[in-house]
């Protein structure tokens, strides 16, 4: 499954109507098969990231909180909701293998990465490792908001 | 560079590809996006009341 924590909808609304601070910078991090995220996942410390060495960095990469690296907001009336997606994102093994990716997820920025709030996460379906030289893309990773 | 091969999947908007250093595709998949839903208002109403109904008979 992929879908919005409930810490993750509960920091966007306290964002949205109560002014609370938002993050200067998200994180895309990759975790393994260990544990599955759910909407009670709080902290990406309650995850098993993927080893951080030969091309992926612990705690992940950085998502700026503008519209270059969210490329794509759609109001989509056909539908009643709204789509909002990340651009491109790509991971590529140097010098050994990257193992057992089967989920991204979307944090905040606290400055103790353990204890940075996941907002979203997405579940890939399938276990993916890289061998050196290979790489990975994800695309289109996209939040909706639907109107049930 | 290889294109992706998998058809879009408008249910399925999250796709992923793993290459080879040389481009071309080694693996690939789709997913399902992240979403959540807004409950409508007048509509939790009404289960309400008719939940408020049924427990007073």
């Amino acid at each position: 499954m992929a879908g919005f924590t409930n810490k993750g909808a509960f920091t966007i609304l306290g964002i949205v109507f109560r002014a609370a601070t938002a993050p200067t910078t998200f994180y895309l991090a990759l975790a393994t098969n260990a544990v599955a995220p759910t909407a009670d996942t709080n902290t990406l410390s309650e995850l098993t990231q993927v080893t951080g060495s030969f091309g992926y960095t612990t705690n992940g990469t950085a998502v700026a909180r503008n519209a270059t690296d969210f490329d794509t907001l759609t109001e989509n009336d056909s539908n009643d909701r709204a789509e909002l997606q990340l651009k491109d994102y790509t991971w590529t093994a140097a010098g050994g293998t990257i193992a057992n990716i089967r989920y991204a997820v979307l944090t905040d920025d606290n400055a103790t990465p353990g204890s940075r709030v996941i907002l979203v996460y997405w579940d890939l379906g399938s276990l993916i490792s890289l061998a050196d030289g290979q790489s990975l893309t994800l695309q289109n990773l996209e939040l909706r908001l639907s109107a049930a | 560079m290889e294109k992706p091969l998998l058809p879009l999947d408008p249910t399925k908007p999250v796709r992923w590809t793993v290459r080879n250093a040389d481009g071309t595709i080694a693996q690939e998949g789709t997913a399902l996006p992240a979403f959540t839903f807004v409950e409508k208002l007048n509509e939790a109403t009404s289960e309400k009341k008719e939940e408020d109904q049924s427990q007073e008979t």
